[in-house]
């Protein structure tokens, strides 16, 4: 991606062409926003909400569940960015 | 779709089971699982965003608390957060990672000592707080910074007088409905924009970092409110116009990830379904918007014509017109050779001729007294291509022009720039909003009308921001001219105006008929003088009452109170007259009467000090008057006074009218307060209180 810079008022590019972007916000996971999405995930991967406790609290559960979860972003952003054209 | 928000979730900072002391409260962070998890969880999401080819813009773990100040732990804990972030490998000076400094910052210890977000000192302080933030950035890595403001990321007007220093640097902002008055149609919605964020968008990129609506029954969205038209009613299509129009604002769309991945799934629930598939709702309208903005424009380089300046032009023309005491973004635009415009303001190379007058900064107009100046500008693109033009400023407290003229304060009226024609509204106002105006290095405002005043007009200033407060009102009666004395008006309250702090000037009438307003302006010149007169404490301070006079029965006059009578620009003696009770003179001691003629030397009364008294003889009363200071032409002073006369003490009254003092002695006394002395003897002081205020104080002598 070309490098962005502030000249003025402007953010541009590295080409010297002025950029305007547009995304989105927050990020896919339950461990984000207060967990408020937690139950669409845990519909997601079919895991009830108490398995998915004990394998936070178990040996290295959280480095266990990390993985997982970041599988889970990253699937579900990749499909995101197929729908808007990515 | 080019970027995408990342907010380091306090999940990943916080020690568990650690309880915030409010919502994402910074009171749990814990710096080794902030570290751990930046390695494990935000450097590789930010990877895979940029993968995708996505900029990526972090947030500090949680929220600003309720009200911040300048060192508070939450400067210290951001300064933290910041300075890990900044020195990571992956992430220090990676140009496709920005950092927001934080979210939603709600009030500041100001320099006045109060929490609040609306004065130049609060923004003061909070550039203090993030250009903090900054340097502890820029230490290490030059990432792309967007800076909150106040109020939930809604204010900003204060960062284009003292803005972050520095290089990179862009605000950011929320923006829902509701806020900037939106919700109310076109109008509003851009008045409210133009207020708080145009003035920082006049020299530096704005992100907008929340956003989103969608009809509230939906149940999905943070704001409430409909897509709507452009220039019309509703909030989204309203937004893209006024972010478009702006010309250099990013945006984002703040609806739940999990709902926008369900877009033309047929398998998603109904009412999800129908909340992506309703035009009134943000995720419609949004995809199509993003995709025309893709095809815009797809970070794919710039033509030579792009980048080759043609002209300068200034929007609006090259004379200028400015609000004293306030400041205007300018707009000279840049046209390249393949027609696209750029507000180069910020960035032009601008002098100009006479700064007293003005001073251009970060293409940002200052107006600091009335009068004219010359801006030259001077602009020279990638390609050394250089162009020039000229500015004519006109810096006015009372401008009469279409821009800053309001003929509309009360009901709606109408102004017609070219012939200085008002019409107000029925019983209506028009003229000039102010944010506290300090106009008390002048004398006189000089109002001229340009015709008959054929609707009853008069002139009216307020000294308070409310069109329904006191004002101070001038007739023109019979004539096309009227001069207020600044430093004398006195408002309808009967309250002196304070010419420090002016908020509202201009014009009242009944809304009968049109009139033409020749001039209004500002002046010291003694040529629009009036005669006056002054009344005064030994400090300077304006003296309009004295009271507590207090005078004995058949004791003499009262005590004597003073105060310093002066006047200027006389045609004739001042003449001082007492209320019947009371009596006046030049001297402390005597000459008192119940009137004095003071005569000028060439039209001055120098500062000459006045007795005033409650005269002997009086009976037992409380009385009270206005003693009233008038000489040709001027505005009569009146000073309420106010006294009593009290009955005699015990000790007054002598057993024979024709007793003579033969000795005196002093004694003093010591002893203990007794609540009574039944019983007692010895020699006591008796202290009686009556019902009328009378005190009697007598001796008592008691030997069984």
């Amino acid at each position: 991606m070309p490098k962005l810079h502030v000249e003025g008022r402007y953010l541009k590019d590295s080409h010297g062409h002025i950029v305007n972007l547009h995304g989105f916000g927050q990020t896919y996971s339950p461990w984000f926003n207060e967990k408020r999405l937690i139950n669409t995930l845990l519909r997601f991967l079919f895991i009830k909400p108490t398995r998915l406790g004990s394998m936070r609290r178990g040996p290295n559960g959280t480095i266990t569940m990390f993985k997982v979860v970041w599988h889970i972003i990253k699937d579900l952003m990749t499909g995101f960015l197929m729908l808007v054209g990515k | 779709m080019n970027f995408i928000r990342l907010h380091m979730d306090p999940y990943w900072s916080n020690t568990p089971g650690c309880t915030p002391e409010y919502h994402e409260a910074h009171n749990c962070f814990n710096e080794a699982r902030f570290r751990k998890y930046l390695d494990e969880v935000f450097v590789p999401m930010a990877d895979y965003a940029i993968s995708k080819g996505l900029y990526v813009v972090m947030r500090p773990p949680g929220v600003s608390p309720d009200s911040i100040k300048v060192g508070d732990d939450y400067y210290q804990y951001l300064n933290k957060v910041w300075g890990i972030v900044a020195k990571h490998p992956n992430i220090m000076n990676n140009s496709n990672i920005m950092f927001e400094l934080a979210n939603e910052p709600i009030n500041i210890l100001g320099t006045d000592g109060t929490y609040g977000s609306g004065t130049q000192g609060h923004f003061d302080n909070l550039k203090i707080y993030f250009q903090s933030v900054v340097n502890t950035i820029r230490a290490t890595a030059d990432n792309i910074l967007w800076v909150p403001g106040l109020g939930y990321q809604s204010q900003y007007a204060g960062f284009a007088t003292n803005p972050i220093e520095g290089e990179n640097i862009g605000y950011a902002v929320h923006v829902y409905p509701g806020w900037f008055n939106s919700g109310k149609g076109y109008e509003p919605f851009q008045r409210g924009w133009d207020a708080q964020v145009q003035p920082v968008a006049d020299f530096a990129p704005v992100m907008v970092t929340e956003m989103d609506w969608a009809p509230k029954r939906h149940d999905k969205s943070w704001g409430n409110d409909i897509t709507g038209t452009a220039g019309g009613d509703g909030f989204g299509a309203n937004f893209k116009k006024i972010t478009d129009d702006c010309g250099n604002v990013s945006w984002m769309i703040f609806t739940g990830p999990e709902l926008l991945a369900e877009y033309g799934n047929p398998d998603a629930t109904i009412d999800v379904i129908d909340f992506l598939n309703d035009p009134e709702a943000c995720p419609k309208p949004v995809y199509q918007w993003f995709n025309e903005y893709a095809n815009e424009y797809g970070l794919n380089g710039a033509s030579a014509d792009y980048l080759t300046l043609e002209e300068l032009i200034v929007e609006g023309g090259e004379n200028i017109s400015v609000l004293t005491q306030s400041s205007k973004g300018l707009k000279i635009n840049a046209r390249f050779a393949d027609g696209h415009i750029e507000n180069i303001s910020s960035i032009a190379n601008i002098t100009v001729d006479n700064s007293d007058v003005i001073q251009v900064v970060r293409g940002r107009i200052f107006a600091l007294s009335d009068g004219t100046a010359t801006a030259n500008v001077s602009y020279t693109d990638r390609n050394q291509n250089t162009r020039q033009l000229t500015l004519h400023v006109s810096s006015s407290t009372f401008p009469l022009t279409s821009e800053l003229f309001n003929p509309s304060i009360w009901e709606d009226g109408t102004f017609d720039e070219s012939t200085k024609t008002l019409k107000t509204g029925p019983w209506g106002f028009g003229g000039w909003e102010y944010s506290g105006m300090n106009l008390s290095d002048y004398k006189y405002i000089v109002v001229r009308l340009g015709g008959a005043n054929t609707a009853g007009a008069d002139f009216r200033i307020f000294d308070a921001p409310n069109y329904w407060g006191s004002p101070a009102s001038f007739s023109f009666g019979n004539n096309r001219q009227l001069v207020v004395v600044l430093n004398d008006a006195l408002k309808n309250d009967g309250s002196y105006l304070n010419p420090e702090n002016i908020y509202i000037a201009g014009f009242w009438s009944s809304g009968s008929n049109p009139f033409v307003i020749d001039t209004v302006f500002l002046s010291n010149s003694d040529e629009y003088a009036l005669p006056i007169i002054y009344a005064e404490n030994a400090t300077g301070e304006r003296v309009t009452t004295l009271t507590n006079f207090t005078a004995k029965k058949d004791a003499g006059p009262s005590p004597s109170q003073s105060f310093v009578l002066s006047g200027g620009f006389l045609t004739g003696p001042i003449k001082v007259t007492s209320p019947s009770s009371f009596e006046v003179s030049i001297d402390t001691l005597s000459g008192f009467s119940s009137g004095l003629t003071i005569e000028p030397i060439t039209g001055v009364v120098n500062e000459t000090m006045l007795f005033v008294r409650l005269k002997s003889g009086l009976a037992s009363n409380s009385y009270a008057g206005n003693l009233t200071l008038m000489s040709s032409g001027a505005k009569s002073k009146t000073i309420a006074l106010s006294g009593k006369v009290v009955p005699p003490t015990a000790a007054d009254i002598l057993q024979l009218a024709e007793s003579k003092v033969l000795n005196v002695n002093y004694f003093t006394l010591s002893g203990q307060h007794l609540k009574n002395v039944d019983g007692m003897r010895g020699l006591f002081i008796r202290r009686i209180v009556f019902s009328d205020g009378t005190i009697r104080a007598e001796k008592i002598y008691k030997n069984q």
